[in-house]
């Protein structure tokens, strides 16, 4: 994720005074960490293309309760969890197990189908959080482990065995 | 490509874009207000000439109960009620000549988004200040919308405040406060509405309630039964800095004083000189002649003070109570003439008039429930909520919640709670009674707990479902239910079945395979999840992270993982958790001696997962445990119970060892080197020995001085060479005799002591060790990748010798310099 902190305090100060240009700018820059996120949980595409839908939404409504010296991406994963949560609770999707575009939409391209189902089958919930948020969200292991309540070392360690796994098998 | 690269652009490839429907959702009003048009004057001309008129102005527009003080030209509520009345004719603003609303208001705050837009964007943004109205931001608000302007109503203590925003922009214009009847002596605007006061004064529409580019300090001053605030406000730029007085009953602006200097403090309001001069009326007749006033017979005089008001007037304030009421007068100190007379206020001890106790008795009837005296409590805090009294207190580490009747203190309940706060676990059953239902019911559960800032802001929030209700509960430090919201969700279709196993049922298989239990849940969610060729099934998770979690066919209620269906009979965590404490026990055992001992473990996570066995999907433990600094995970067949893997984890163990302050791992890192013997001693030893009194003798001392390395102000480091060789030997494998000569710089050696000494007057240490990379070199040894205070945001490189239990350290030097 190449946008800084910075860039999204001020895409969210932004957003709380109804700028979409800012909106837009916000979801380029964080939408596969949104998504890879929602997934790793929701563990269903669908779910988790609501909940990258509704995070958009959330962060629409709620820029201006955010505080600027908070970590921004920080609090988008803390939404982006809140509402697979929401939505676990409030609505039961039937979903097939064996349907071949669980975790992928089709068109995908096979490489990625393939690490992206690697992902959520080799890896354990902790351990592919860490990876995404590390990977695709781009937060460093020290803020991981603020936010997954866990000892720097320990999201060290976690993350090199989850690459290691991916390893294996690619 | 790096794997990270790769999972970043398989996500990125993955992710669908839903930009379109969002933008298409997203609803059009709730923005924030757009800012009113800077006026074009400059702040700083703007300054002065307000400052020419203002203290003028200030005087001109004191209302009877209530003082209203506008920012701009604004004129003022169209409310059809002349009080209050704006001043008008700002010289240094320029007036609107349309005050009709623009053709399309697309910016308008309408009355329905109101909430909406005081709780996110009024609050947040421009009264961040406002602490003491956040927590009721909704609630005790009225709302009133005008033609022109939106009043905000708040009431606290004995006194209402108005904040009128203009309905077109959402800009403040004014903050309006209406004194309270009981001008009692600490009954003054609180500091964060003076402090608005003096910003809103300022009229800096963006920046005054942000905060950001002011610096603002504000400090009460007494003046008998009055007083005002002095607040100092440092323009951006800190050129100068503008004493603002505010009087702290009306809130009425006294003063505007002159710039000053930053650096200068901003002292109160000048006032003449308060020795009592000639010809004033003596202490016991003003006394007298208040208590005539006051038709009041026999008092207990408090106080009686001589002193010059806020406007330089010799007044006496003369404070007294008759039993049932204080009385507060202020009486001119010439004229005997009664200046201020407040209405008394009731004694604590009486009833309130309205015939609700008063909140001592109050106080006194929870004391008396526990048979104990006030000194006896703690964090005595005491609401009255309408018909009652809501009073917390700590007595003997325990926190009691008592609800008191307000017209009957015989009718009292009381709660006890553990004062040290509840555990996610008790907080959880709270909830669970407070909505009136077990565990057992509970198809979804989570615990959210906030451990950050005072104690007073610490607590939890418990959302529970059961039967088909949603519950979001917010729960304080000790577990007191705050609040409660209830949302219908329905119940989950799969609950009618009758030809599949319950939710409940399926649970409980998860929790057997795990040897947990009902109590120990602080996380709890289920799925039902079917296909063509695996109908109904549930997904069952046990704990957030889901490390325990499973799927159990619905049907026959097996336990069901990935593509295998397996029956129940897998081992249970206790089981493996047996098997890998053996294991690591023998482990210890070997590498540490007999003597250890494996008492000495903690579990700390235990972990389910899979792994591929001879192409079909093996079941596995994933097991953690820190054991002497260890971390020790395992993989364990969950049905075999043999241990498939075993990685011994050196990274916490590291950080455990360099992160402490001044250990000698520590004061490594404090030193560059590639080998060794060109380690800086002066800098490795530069604490000394400090956990052994090394104090030089007076010959040492001496012995220096002549040396002319001797000086009295600093501390004298004594190295006995002995003992530095049995560090150096321990740490890197090496003696002083092995040392270039260059090593010992800074050091001056006294052949008679056979000791190395060094003068300075403190001490270091490095902190925020943290490993970037760790990997086992071909040789065995550790090869670190770090940062620490030191290093900043390069990287470091060290390389470690595994020796005894612990490292030497081989080389310590910079590698990766970044931007």
């Amino acid at each position: 994720m190449a946008a800084s902190n910075l860039e999204l305090d001020r895409w969210i100060k932004k957003i709380s005074l109804g700028d979409r240009d800012a909106l837009e700018k916000l979801y380029h820059a964080t939408r596969p960490a949104v998504y890879a996120y929602a997934l790793s949980i929701t563990k269903n595409r669908f779910d988790a293309e609501d909940v990258l839908h509704d995070c958009y939404i959330t962060v629409w409504n709620s820029a201006g309760s955010y505080r600027p010296q908070e970590k921004p991406l920080a609090w988008i994963m803390t939404i982006t969890r809140n509402l697979c949560f929401k939505l676990s609770r409030r609505q039961q999707r039937y979903v097939s197990l064996e349907d071949p575009n669980r975790y992928c939409r089709e068109g995908t391209d096979p490489e990625s189908r393939l690490l992206v189902e690697s992902c959520m089958k080799l890896l354990t919930e902790e351990e592919r959080q860490i990876v995404i948020l590390h990977a695709v969200a781009g937060c460093k292991h020290r803020e991981i482990a603020e936010m997954q309540k866990l000892k720097t070392g320990t999201v060290l360690s976690k993350y090199h065995r989850a690459i290691q796994k991916l390893r294996a098998v690619l | 490509m790096r794997m990270k690269n790769k999972i970043r652009r398989s996500f990125n490839s993955a992710a669908p874009d839903v930009l379109g429907s969002v933008l298409q959702e997203l609803p059009e009003q709730k923005s924030a207000p757009t800012a009113r048009p800077m006026p074009t004057s400059p702040k700083t001309s703007r300054f002065r000439e307000f400052a020419a008129t203002a203290a003028a102005l200030a005087l001109l527009i004191s209302m009877i109960g209530g003082t209203a003080w506008y920012f701009d030209n604004y004129s003022g509520p169209d409310t059809g009620n002349t009080n209050p009345t704006a001043p008008t004719g700002d010289p240094g603003i320029t007036q609107p000549s349309d005050t009709t609303p623009p053709n399309e208001p697309l910016r308008d705050i309408y009355v329905e988004d109101l909430d909406y837009w005081a709780e996110n964007i009024l609050y947040p943004w421009y009264l961040r200040d406002f602490d003491y109205m956040e927590p009721e931001v909704k609630t005790p608000l009225s709302t009133v919308c005008t033609d022109s302007v939106y009043v905000l109503k708040k009431t606290m203590g004995s006194y209402s405040y108005e904040f009128h925003f203009d309905a077109w922009y959402g800009n403040l214009v004014a903050i309006l406060v209406v004194g309270g009847s009981d001008n009692t002596v600490n009954s003054f605007i609180p500091e964060s509405v003076a402090k608005a006061i003096a910003l809103l004064n300022m009229g800096d529409y963006e920046n005054n309630f942000s905060s950001q580019l002011y610096k603002v300090t504000i400090q009460l001053v007494r003046t008998g039964s009055s007083g005002y605030y002095c607040i100092s406000i440092t323009s951006e730029t800190e050129l100068y800095i503008r004493p603002y007085y505010i009087n702290a009953r009306t809130g009425e602006l006294l003063a505007l004083g002159d710039e000053v200097e930053p650096g200068y403090t901003v002292g109160p309001v000048p006032t003449e000189d308060t020795t009592p001069p000639d010809g004033l009326i003596p202490e016991d007749m003003a006394i007298e002649f208040a208590l005539e006033y006051a038709n009041v017979d026999e008092a207990n005089i408090i106080a009686c003070y001589f002193q010059m008001d806020v406007m330089g007037t010799p007044v006496y304030w003369i404070l007294f109570d008759d039993g049932t009421y204080y009385y507060e007068i202020t009486m001119g100190a010439y004229s005997g003439e009664i200046l201020a007379f407040p209405t008394p206020v009731l004694m604590d001890k009486a009833t309130l008039p309205d015939g609700r106790i008063s909140d001592t008795m109050a106080l006194q009837a929870a004391l008396d429930f526990l048979g104990i005296s006030k000194e006896q409590a703690e964090q005595i805090i005491c609401t009255v909520e309408t018909d009652q009294y809501r009073i917390t207190l700590e007595y003997l580490e325990t926190h009691f919640l008592f609800t008191v009747n307000a017209y009957n203190p015989t009718d009292i309940t009381c709660e006890k709670y553990e004062a040290t706060g509840a555990t996610p676990i008790q907080a959880r059953n709270y909830a669970l009674d407070y909505i009136g239902t077990g565990m057992e019911n509970v198809s979804f559960l989570r615990i959210e707990q906030d451990m950050g800032g005072e104690q007073d802001n610490r607590g939890f929030l418990v959302e529970i479902v059961t039967e088909g209700v949603e519950y979001q509960l917010s729960l304080d430090h000790y577990g007191v239910v705050l609040s409660s919201e209830k949302f219908d969700v329905g119940v989950n279709p799969d609950e009618s079945r009758t030809d599949i196993i319950g939710w409940r049922a399926a649970r409980d298989i998860l929790l057997d395979s795990w040897g947990m239990t009902l109590d120990e849940l602080t996380f709890f969610r289920y799925r039902y999840v079917t296909s063509e060729n695996y109908p109904d099934r549930y997904e069952i998770y046990l704990d957030e992270s889901y490390g325990a979690s499973g799927i159990i066919v619905a049907k026959n209620g097996e336990a069901f993982y990935e593509n295998e269906t397996y029956n129940t009979a897998i081992l249970t965590v206790d089981a493996i958790t047996e098997i890998a404490m053996m294991d690591v026990s023998q482990e210890i055992r070997e590498n540490y001696g007999a003597g250890a001992y494996a008492e000495c473990f903690m579990i700390t996570q235990v972990h389910y997962g899979s792994g591929v066995r001879e192409g079909s999907i093996q079941l596995y433990y994933e097991w953690s445990l820190y054991a002497d600094g260890l971390w020790v995970t395992y993989h364990v067949d969950a049905f075999t119970g043999e241990i498939l893997l075993r990685d011994i984890n050196v990274s916490d163990l590291l950080t455990d060892l360099f992160d402490e302050w001044g250990s000698w791992y520590n004061m490594a890192l404090t030193c560059e080197f590639e080998n060794p013997s060109t380690l800086k001693l002066s800098r490795f030893f530069y604490n000394g020995f400090p956990d052994e009194s090394q104090t030089p003798t007076d010959e040492e001392r001496a012995a220096l001085q002549a040396a002319g390395v001797y000086w009295e102000e600093a501390d004298l480091i004594r190295l006995p060479s002995g003992k530095m060789d049995d560090i150096l030997i321990q740490y890197f494998g090496i003696t002083l005799a092995e040392m270039d000569e260059s090593c010992f710089d800074g050091l001056t050696y006294l052949e008679s002591t056979d000791c190395y000494y060094m003068m300075h007057t403190d001490a270091i240490c490095v902190e925020g060790f943290s490993i970037e990379a760790l990997e086992t070199l071909e040789n065995g040894n550790l090869a670190v990748q770090y940062t620490s205070s030191r290093t900043g945001i390069n990287v470091w490189y060290m390389e470690l010798e595994p020796w005894g239990t612990g490292y030497q350290i081989l080389m310590n030097f910079p590698f990766l310099y970044r931007d």
